[in-house]
C-alpha cells in the first residue's frame, strides 16, 4: 500500500463498520464496497437533471449553492516543473549533483530516466512574497505579487507518468479516451449563462495541439452539445463562423428566415419534435455568428489592458488568451479552458532545457496570468470565478540522464507522486498552501489531492456532489471521478 | 413486517421499470431517463398481476430487486480469486441450495417464513440480520417483499438472465388487426394492439425510395431513380418495391455504406492514437470491409476471417487483411514509453471489444473484480485475454507484424504467393540450421576477458557458463569485446545469447531486450598476427524477429535480438564463411555492438554469454546453406519490392516464445496475480469446442462466437441491423445486453430473426436486410397525430415510421451527391476534402493536402476522408461520427449549432450549394425558375414541395436576385450572375432543410 491507499484505508476503518474489513479478501476491495452505496454518508441516487431537448444548454441549478459559477482552467502542458517555480526545497541544494538516495529510486518506473540519477538543484533562486510568506522563484515575478491571493496544493498526485494519459487523466478523470472534460461535466451539470456563446470554450497556445487532441475537450459519453468549442485567437475565432464569399450576413438571415418557415411546415405536417430544436440550433448558430467573433476581437481593448497583459491583436499567443479568458468569462462562458504547450523540460534539446526554453514559457506567461488575476479582481470576477493553474504531473528532482548520459541541458523527468497545482478567486482559500512533499519533493507526506480529489472539489464549490453527479452509460453510472472513492478536500476551501 | 400486502401494487411500477443497476458507481440508473425505458410494457404487466397467486417472473419481477437493492455486495464483485465467495451469499448465481453466512439456507421453496433470506428482509428496524444494511440503503418497499415471498411461495424458481439462454424461434402471434402477412409485421403489431396503438400507413413512395436508398445505400435517390420508381409503383407497389431493394443491395454503394458501420465498431483511423498519433496505413482493412459487404460475406465467416483469419489453413492476402480488425488498437510512440504497457493495453483493448462487438457485454467491468451483476467471473477475463496474449505485435513504430499490401486488389493473389514463397524460403534455410544448433555440444568461453565500450561489463562465472554482466548504469552505443582461447581444434559455429537477468520472473514480468547491431570475429594466431574473421550466416532460433536478423551482419544499428521486452532468453548462431583451424590460434575475439538508440530503454544487455562448438555437422550443413541463402534473399527482395504498404496484421507468437497470462489484480497489469493455464471462455456460456482441447487458438476462440450455439451472437448482429435501420434497437442498448443493459422491447421477433438469420437467412446479410425493409412495419409513414405520437414518444412500439437525422457520412454524401460532384469510386487511399482553416495542426508532421477544384479525388465519398484521431475530420464530428479511438457500438444524434454552422459554412458545403445551384439553373435549361425550384426541392429532400414550400423558395430567389443585382460586388467568389448568386443561396437552403438532412 502506499501512503494514500493507507490514508484511505485508515479513514474507513474509522468511519465503515467492522464488517467491510473481516469481509472483504483485500483492502482494495473493501474501498471499493465502501464507495458504494451510503457507506461515507455522502452521496444518494444519482441526481436526475431535466434537460431540456430544446435547449440543452438552459441553466440548471445545482444541488447546492455554489461559491464558483465560472472556471478558467489553465493547463500547462507538459508538465511544469514544481522546483523552478513553487516548491521550495533546501535539500536539493545540498544533494545537487550527487547521486540520488537509492530509497528514492526503488520500485520506481521513469519514463527517460534509468540507472542511478543525480539530483538536480533548483535551476533559479526562491525566495517568500506576500503575507503569506508562499516561495515563489524568480521566473514568476509578476505572479509572485498576487501570493496572496492564492491557493497552492502542493500534493497533488495522479496514475499516469506519460503525457497523453496523464493529460486524460487530469482533463476527463479516466485515463482512456472517451470520458468527457471536466468542462463537459459542467456544462452539463449547470447549463451555460449566456444564449449566445457556447458554456465551455477552449483556447490553444505555444504553437502545437496537446497530443490527445480533442478528446480533452470532448464530451465523451456525454451529448455533443456539452463539448468544448474550440476558440482561436488568431483566424477564423469558431470553424465556420464566417458565412461563405458571397454571403452576407443579411442575406443569410433572410435565408434563415425562409429555411425556418420552410422547416415549420415540415413540422407541421410530420411532427417530429427534433424539427423545433433544429430551428432554434440554427438560431443559436447565427447568433454564434456576431457574438463569438464580437467577443473574440480584443482590439477594441484600451491601451492599458493591452499593456497589463502584453497582447498583440491578431497573433496566437497565451497573453491574447489570458485576456479573451477575461472577455469569455465577463461574457458569462461557463468554463473557458486555456492550454499551452511546451512545458516538457527534459532537456534533451535547448527548448526542452529548464535553464533555456523553461525560461521563455515563464516570460510569455508571467505576465498574461498575473494581468488575468489584477483584471479579473478590479472588475470583481474573481467573486465567482475560480481559476486554476497546473499541468498533468510533476516533474522529478532527479536530473535526468537520458540514455545513461550526462544531460547537456538542465531538465527533470516526469514525476506523478506530487505536483503543485494552484487556484485563485471564488471558493478557495487566499494565501494558503496545502499538502507537503518530502525533503526532495519526490513524494507526498501530507494531505495528498489525487486528481479525483481535486475533480470532486472542483464540482463540490460548483454545487454538485460528485458522488451523484453521474451519467449512464455501458451499465454504469459514469462519473468524472471514476469508481474509487473520491474525497472533497476541505482545507483548500474558503 | 406490515402486512400491507394486499393493496395496490403501486410501487411495483417504479421497481419494475427501474430494473437496470449500476455496478462501479454507486447505486441505480434506474429513473435517470425514464422516458428512454420501455416501461409500458412492465406497467401492463404490474397493473395485470393481481398481489396473490400470480406467477411471478424471476427475471421480469425478482432480478430487478436484487439488482437493485442488493447486488451491491451480493454480487460478483467481491467474489474471492479462487472463485468463492467469502463467507457472502451471491444473488447472481442460483441460490437454490446455498448457505449464506449464517449457514441456513437462502430459499426454501414454498416456505418464506423459514428462508433466511426472506428473514433478513424483513428483520427489524435496528436488528442487525437486516439487509439491506441500515447505512448501504433503504429497506426494501412492501410490495418487493411481496414479491419475494410469492416467489419463494411459488417454488423460488432461479432463471438465468434471458440474453444467456439460447433464442428460439418463434410462432408469429395473432393480431386482431389485418395488417400484413409478414412475420416481423406479427410481432410489432401484437405489441402495439397490447397498446391500443395502430400502425401508420404506408409511407408516399418518394419516402419510401428515399429511405431505402439511405438505408441500403447511404446515398439519397436520384430525379431518374424517383421518376422511374414513382412511376412503377403506381402500376406495381410489391414488384416496384422488391425490385428497388433488389437494385440497392447489389450496388457498389451498399458495400460503402454498411463497411462504414463496421469502421466504429472497429475502431478504424488512419492514425496511431495516443502519444504521436502518427500516420498508419490500415486502409485495406477498410476496403475489406466494403467488398465482404458487396459480396455479401455470411456473418459468422465474416466474424471468423476478422478475428483468426491468419489462423486459417493457407490463408489468402485478404484473410489476413481482415486481421487488421484488431491491429487498429491504439498505439503509443511517445518518447519513453513502455512498449509491454501499450501492448497490455491493445490486447485488453481486442478482449474488451470483442465482446462488446459479438456479445454487447460490458466485459470491461471484468478487468478488475467479478462482474457486479452478470454471471462472468474475474479470472474469466485474463482467460480470454490469453486467447490475444500471445500474439506478435509489441507497440514498436514499424507496427510489426505486417504484410505488404499492394495497391489493387486483383494483386493480392502474386503478392500472397510471393508471401508464401518467403516464408518457405526462410524455413528452408534457418529450420535446419535451429536443429543442428539444438543439438551442438555447446562450450563455454572457460576465460574470456571482456573489454567494453560506454557500458561498464564485467566476466561472471555462473558455474556453467561464463557470463558477460554489465556493471552499473549502462549507455547507450555500447560495444562488448569478448577474448576466448578455445579448447577446439576446430571452430564451426558460436552461439550467442541474450538473457533475461530473471530467467523465472520474466516469463511474466519481461525484461527490456536489447538489439545486436553488429557482430565481428577475429583471431590472433600464436605469432601474434590478426586476422578477421568473415560470418556468412546468422541463425536465428526463431522466425520472430523484430529486425532483419542479418542487419547483424551489415553493420547498420539494426539486427537480431529480443526487442523490445524479453520474456525468454533468445539465442543466434553465426557461422563464419571459412571453416577456422584454431591449432595456432592464441585468442579469438567476438566483438558485438548494441547501436540502436530510443529514449525508453537502453538496448544493450544486462546478461549475456557466449559458447562455440567444433560440431562437424555445421561444416556439411554449411556447403547447401548458400545457395539456400541465396534463394531467401532473392524471395525476400522480391516481397519487398512488391508496390504498396505495409499492413499490421495479427499473427500468433511463436509458441517457443510465448508469455504468461496471469490475472491483473484490480485490472492493473503490474500487478500479476494468478496464472491463467489455458485460454478459455466464460462457463456461463456454451462451452469451447477447441481442436486441440488442451490447447485452444484464437480460432477456436473466433468459432466459438460464430457458432449457432452462441446465445448471443446473431441477437446482436440482428439488433446491430435493425438499430441502424429504425434508430433504436429491439434492445435499445446495444452495447449491453447483460442484466444492466434495457430488456428488449420485442424479445420474440428479436429471438425469432437471431434464429432465422442463422438458418433461413444462412448468416447473409443482404438476405436479412431484405426481409426486414420489405416488412410494413419498415415502410409506415413518419407523419402521425399528436396524439398518435404521445402514446409512443420514443418510437420503441414502431407504430409509425422513425424519422432519423441523416449519419454524419451520409450528410457529406448526400451533399456530393445532390451537387453533381460526387466521384463514384470504390476502395483506396484515404482522402483529404477541405478541412476549414487553423483545424490540421498535427502534433507530428502529417500532410493534409486538398485536391484542387475539379478533381475527382476532392469528391469521394465520406468514409474514405482521413481519419486522424487527435484531429478527426470536423464536418463528421459535428454530426456524432466518434473519434473512433475505441469500438462504438452506437452513435448518439445530436443537434448543435456547430452542425449548423457546418452545413452552412463550411467550405465544401458552400461548393456542394454552387453545385447545386448550377444543377438547377441548367439542368432543366428551358424551366421556369418555379420548375428549377421544384427540381432543387425533389433533388434534397426526395419530394416535390407544395404550394406553400415553393412560395417561400421562390421569394428566397427573388430576395437573393435582387440583393445581387443591388450589390452585384457581393457575388465575387459565389456566382457570375445575380440569379446563379440567387441560386446559390437558395441551393444552401435546401442543403439546409430539415427535410433534407433526415430521411
Amino acid at each position: 500500500m502506499n501512503l494514500f491507499q493507507k490514508i484511505q484505508a485508515e479513514g474507513l476503518q474509522h468511519t465503515t463498520r467492522r464488517h467491510f474489513m473481516r469481509d472483504c479478501a483485500t483492502g482494495l476491495g473493501s474501498m471499493y464496497l465502501a464507495t458504494q452505496g451510503h457507506a461515507l454518508g455522502s452521496g444518494g441516487p444519482p441526481l436526475q437533471l431535466n434537460h431540456d431537448t430544446n435547449s440543452p444548454l438552459a441553466p440548471i441549478p445545482p444541488s447546492f449553492a455554489p461559491k464558483v459559477k465560472k472556471i478558467i482552467y489553465i493547463h500547462m502542458i507538459g508538465a511544469p516543473s514544481q522546483f523552478e517555480l513553487f516548491t521550495h526545497k533546501p535539500e536539493l541544494v545540498k544533494l545537487n549533483g550527487k547521486e540520488c538516495p537509492q530509497e528514492y529510486l526503488e520500485g520506481q518506473k521513469f519514463a527517460f530516466i534509468s540507472g542511478t540519477p543525480k539530483i538536480l538543484g533548483p535551476v533559479y533562486p526562491m525566495k517568500q512574497h506576500g503575507d503569506s510568506g508562499a516561495y515563489i522563484s524568480d521566473r514568476m515575478p509578476h505572479l509572485a505579487k498576487h501570493v496572496d491571493d492564492i491557493c497552492f496544493i502542493h500534493s497533488m498526485q495522479t496514475d499516469q507518468f506519460n503525457h497523453g494519459p496523464a493529460q486524460l487523466m487530469i482533463q476527463t478523470g479516466n485515463q482512456n479516451l472517451g470520458s468527457p472534460s471536466l468542462g463537459s461535466w459542467v456544462t452539463w451539470g449547470l447549463g451555460s449563462m449566456n444564449n449566445n456563446l457556447p458554456g465551455f470554450m477552449v483556447l490553444l497556445s505555444g504553437g502545437r495541439l496537446p497530443r490527445v487532441g480533442k478528446s480533452l475537450w470532448g464530451s465523451g459519453y456525454l451529448p455533443s452539445v456539452y463539448q468544448g468549442v474550440q476558440c482561436r485567437s488568431g483566424g477564423d475565432p469558431i470553424l465556420n463562423a464566417q458565412n461563405p464569399a458571397g454571403v452576407s450576413p443579411e442575406l443569410r438571415r433572410k435565408a434563415l428566415n425562409h429555411l425556418n418557415a420552410i422547416n415549420q411546415k415540415s413540422y407541421d405536417k410530420i411532427g417530429d419534435p427534433e424539427t423545433l430544436t433544429r430551428i432554434a440550433q440554427y438560431e443559436m448558430a447565427f447568433r454564434m455568428q456576431t457574438s463569438v467573433p464580437e467577443v473574440m476581437d480584443i482590439t477594441k481593448e484600451p491601451q492599458h489592458i493591452h499593456d497589463l497583459y502584453g497582447t498583440t491583436p491578431g497573433k496566437e499567443s497565451f497573453a491574447n488568451n489570458c485576456l479573451l479568458a477575461r472577455k469569455l468569462i465577463e461574457n458569462d462562458v461557463r468554463f473557458v479552458q486555456l492550454y499551452d504547450w511546451g512545458w516538457d523540460s527534459h532537456g534533451s534539446s535547448k527548448n526542452e532545457a529548464l535553464n533555456h526554453g523553461f525560461k521563455n514559457k515563464c516570460t510569455q506567461t508571467d505576465k498574461p496570468i498575473a494581468a488575468l488575476l489584477t483584471d479579473l479582481k478590479q472588475r470583481g470576477l474573481l467573486e465567482d470565478t475560480l481559476v486554476v493553474w497546473g499541468g498533468e504531473f510533476g516533474r522529478t528532482p532527479m536530473q535526468e540522464n537520458r540514455n545513461g548520459g550526462e544531460g547537456n541541458f538542465a531538465g527533470r523527468d516526469h514525476n506523478p507522486h506530487a505536483f503543485t497545482t494552484w487556484m485563485a478567486g471564488a471558493g478557495v482559500k487566499k494565501g494558503h498552501a496545502y499538502g507537503e512533499t518530502d525533503p526532495l519533493g519526490y513524494k507526498i507526506t501530507k494531505d495528498p489531492v489525487h486528481v479525483r480529489d481535486f475533480h470532486a472539489t472542483l464540482l463540490h464549490m460548483m454545487g454538485y456532489d460528485h458522488s451523484r453527479l453521474s451519467y449512464p452509460y455501458q451499465g454504469l453510472n459514469q462519473k468524472l471521478t471514476g469508481v474509487k472513492q473520491a474525497n472533497v478536500i476541505k482545507g483548500i476551501m474558503a | 413486517m406490515s402486512s400491507k400486502s394486499h393493496q395496490k401494487l403501486s410501487h411495483l411500477l417504479l421497481v419494475l421499470a427501474g430494473g437496470i443497476f449500476a455496478s462501479c458507481s454507486d447505486s441505480k440508473t434506474s429513473a435517470e431517463k425514464p422516458e428512454k425505458l420501455p416501461d409500458s410494457e412492465h406497467l401492463e404487466l404490474a397493473e395485470s398481476i393481481p398481489v396473490i397467486n400470480q406467477k411471478i417472473s424471476f427475471n421480469e419481477h425478482v432480478r430487478p430487486i436484487f439488482n437493485k437493492n442488493c447486488t451491491t455486495c451480493h454480487g460478483g464483485v467481491n467474489v474471492g480469486t479462487d472463485g468463492k465467495l467469502p463467507g457472502k451469499l451471491s444473488l447472481i448465481y442460483d441460490i437454490s441450495g446455498v448457505r449464506g453466512k449464517s449457514k441456513n439456507l437462502a430459499v426454501i421453496a414454498g416456505n418464506p417464513e423459514e428462508s433466511e433470506l426472506y428473514k433478513r428482509i424483513t428483520a427489524e428496524d435496528g436488528d442487525v440480520d437486516l439487509m439491506p444494511q441500515a447505512e448501504h440503503g433503504p429497506r426494501l418497499k412492501d410490495d418487493e417483499v411481496n414479491i419475494i415471498r410469492q416467489w419463494i411461495e411459488q417454488g423460488a424458481e432461479w432463471d438465468v438472465h434471458w440474453a444467456y439462454k439460447a433464442p428460439v424461434s418463434k410462432q408469429a402471434p395473432e393480431t386482431k388487426m389485418n395488417w400484413s402477412n409478414k412475420k416481423i409485421d406479427s410481432f410489432i403489431l401484437s405489441k402495439m394492439e397490447q397498446r391500443e396503438l395502430q400502425p401508420t400507413k404506408v409511407a408516399n413512395s418518394p419516402t419510401l425510395l428515399r429511405r431505402l436508398s439511405f438505408d441500403l445505400t447511404g446515398l439519397p435517390p436520384t430525379i431518374n431513380e424517383l421518376d422511374e420508381f414513382e412511376a412503377a409503383y403506381k402500376a406495381d407497389p410489391d414488384n416496384a418495391y422488391a425490385a428497388a431493394v433488389d437494385r440497392l443491395l447489389a450496388s457498389d454503394a451498399y458495400g460503402e455504406r454498411w463497411a462504414s458501420v463496421w469502421m466504429d465498431l472497429s475502431r478504424y483511423a488512419d492514425s496511431e492514437g495516443m502519444g504521436l498519433d502518427r500516420r498508419r496505413n490500415v486502409w485495406p482493412f477498410r476496403d475489406w470491409l466494403i467488398k465482404s459487404f458487396n459480396d455479401d460475406m455470411p456473418f459468422d465467416q465474416f466474424t471468423i476471417k476478422l478475428l483468426a483469419g491468419d489462423l486459417l489453413e493457407n490463408p489468402t492476402h485478404a484473410d489476413l487483411i481482415a486481421t487488421t480488425f484488431h491491429r487498429l488498437t491504439q498505439a503509443n510512440e511517445e518518447g519513453g514509453t513502455d512498449d509491454e504497457e501499450f501492448r497490455v493495453a491493445a490486447v485488453m483493448d481486442r478482449v474488451n471489444t470483442t465482446w462488446e462487438v459479438w456479445q454487447g457485454q460490458t466485459f470491461g467491468c471484468v478487468q478488475c473484480h467479478s462482474h457486479p451483476y452478470d454471471t462472468i467471473e474475474h479470472d474469466e477475463y485474463y482467460k480470454f485475454l490469453a486467447f490475444f496474449n500471445n500474439d506478435q505485435d509489441i507497440d514498436v513504430s514499424s507496427h510489426i507484424p505486417t504484410i505488404k499490401v499492394p495497391d489493387t486488389i486483383d494483386k493480392y493473389p502474386e503478392a500472397n504467393a510471393k508471401l508464401n514463397a518467403l516464408n518457405k524460403a526462410e524455413i528452408d534455410y534457418i529450420s535446419p540450421a535451429q536443429d543442428i544448433a539444438n543439438k551442438s555440444k555447446w562450450l563455454t568461453t572457460s576465460g574470456a576477458t571482456v573489454t567494453s565500450e560506454n557500458s561498464k561489463t564485467q566476466i561472471k562465472n555462473t558455474g556453467t557458463h561464463e557470463e558477460i554482466h554489465t556493471v552499473g548504469n549502462k549507455k547507450v552505443v555500447s560495444s562488448f569485446t569478448l577474448n576466448w582461447k578455445p579448447t577446439t581444434q576446430k571452430l564451426e559455429a558460436i552461439k550467442i545469447t541474450i538473457l533475461p537477468k530473471d530467467e523465472k520472473a520474466a516469463l511474466s514480468n519481461p525484461e527490456h531486450g536489447a538489439g545486436l547491431s553488429t557482430v565481428k570475429l577475429s583471431i590472433e594466431l600464436l605469432d601474434g598476427t590478426k586476422r578477421d574473421v568473415p560470418i556468412e550466416h546468422l541463425i536465428p532460433d526463431s522466425q520472430e524477429n523484430t529486425f532483419y536478423f542479418r542487419d547483424s551482419l551489415k553493420g547498420n544499428a539494426y539486427g537480431w535480438g529480443p526487442y523490445t521486452k524479453m520474456f525468454h532468453p533468445r539465442w543466434a548462431v553465426i557461422v563464419p564463411t571459412e571453416e577456422v583451424s584454431l591449432s595456432n590460434v592464441k585468442t579469438v575475439t567476438l566483438k558485438m555492438d548494441y547501436k540502436l538508440q530510443i529514449l525508453a530503454f537502453i538496448p544493450v544487455p544486462d546478461r549475456s554469454r557466449v559458447e562455440y562448438t567444433d560440431d562437424p555437422r555445421w561444416a556439411t550443413w554449411k556447403t547447401g546453406a548458400k545457395a539456400k541463402l541465396k534463394v531467401y534473399e532473392e524471395a525476400r527482395k522480391v516481397y519487398n519490392d512488391i508496390p504498396g504498404i505495409k499492413l499490421p496484421i495479427m499473427k500468433s507468437r511463436d509458441p517457443k516464445l510465448a508469455r504468461n497470462t496471469h490475472v491483473f489484480e484490480r485490472g492493473n497489469w503490474l500487478e500479476k496475480g494468478a496464472l491463467i493455464t489455458k485460454p478459455g471462455t466464460p462457463k456461463s456460456f456454451p462451452p469451447l469446442m477447441a481442436e486441440q482441447p488442451e490447447n485452444p487458438t484464437r480460432l477456436d476462440m473466433a468459432r466459438w462466437l460464430a457458432s449457432e450455439r452462441n446465445p448471443l451472437t446473431a441477437r446482436i448482429a440482428v439488433n446491430r441491423y435493425w438499430q441502424q435501420l429504425f434508430g433504436i434497437g429491439l434492445v435499445e442498448t446495444l452495447e449491453d445486453f447483460g442484466s444492466s443493459g434495457m430488456a428488449p422491447t420485442h424479445q420474440d421477433l428479436l429471438d425469432d430473426l437471431a434464429v432465422r438469420f442463422i438458418t433461413e437467412h444462412q448468416w447473409k446479410p443482404k438476405s436479412l436486410l431484405k426481409e426486414i425493409v420489405m416488412s410494413a412495419t419498415y415502410q409506415q409513414s413518419a407523419a402521425v397525430s399528436r396524439e398518435h405520437r404521445a402514446k409512443d414518444p420514443t418510437n420503441v412500439w414502431l407504430s409509425y415510421s422513425p424519422r432519423r437525422r441523416l449519419r454524419a457520412e451520409a450528410i457529406r454524401d448526400m451533399g456530393l451527391a445532390n451537387s453533381g460532384l460526387v466521384t463514384h469510386q470504390l476502395f483506396g487511399k484515404p482522402t483529404f476534402p477541405p478541412i476549414p482553416p487553423g483545424v490540421w495542426k498535427p502534433f507530428v508532421s502529417d500532410r493534409w493536402k486538398t485536391p484542387e477544384v475539379g478533381d475527382p479525388q476532392r469528391y469521394r465519398r465520406a468514409l474514405y476522408t482521413y481519419w486522424k484521431r487527435s484531429i478527426p475530420y470536423p464536418a463528421l464530428m459535428a454530426f456524432d461520427s466518434p473519434t473512433r479511438e475505441m469500438c462504438s457500438k452506437r452513435r448518439l444524434i445530436s443537434n448543435t449549432p456547430t452542425a449548423a454552422l457546418t452545413t452552412l459554412n463550411d467550405e465544401a458545403y458552400a461548393e456542394f450549394a454552387k453545385g447545386l445551384a448550377r444543377r438547377m439553373k441548367n439542368e432543366l435549361e428551358t424551366a421556369t425558375i418555379r420548375e428549377k425550384l421544384t427540381f432543387g426541392y425533389r433533388v434534397t429532400t426526395s419530394q416535390r414541395p407544395d404550394e406553400a414550400t415553393l412560395n417561400e423558395l421562390e421569394a428566397t430567389y427573388q430576395t437573393a436576385e435582387k440583393y445581387y443585382q443591388n450589390h452585384p460586388g457581393q457575388l465575387k467568389g459565389m456566382a457570375a450572375t445575380a440569379d446563379g448568386g440567387a441560386y446559390t443561396i437558395v441551393a444552401s437552403l435546401l442543403l439546409n432543410l430539415d427535410a433534407s438532412l433526415t430521411k
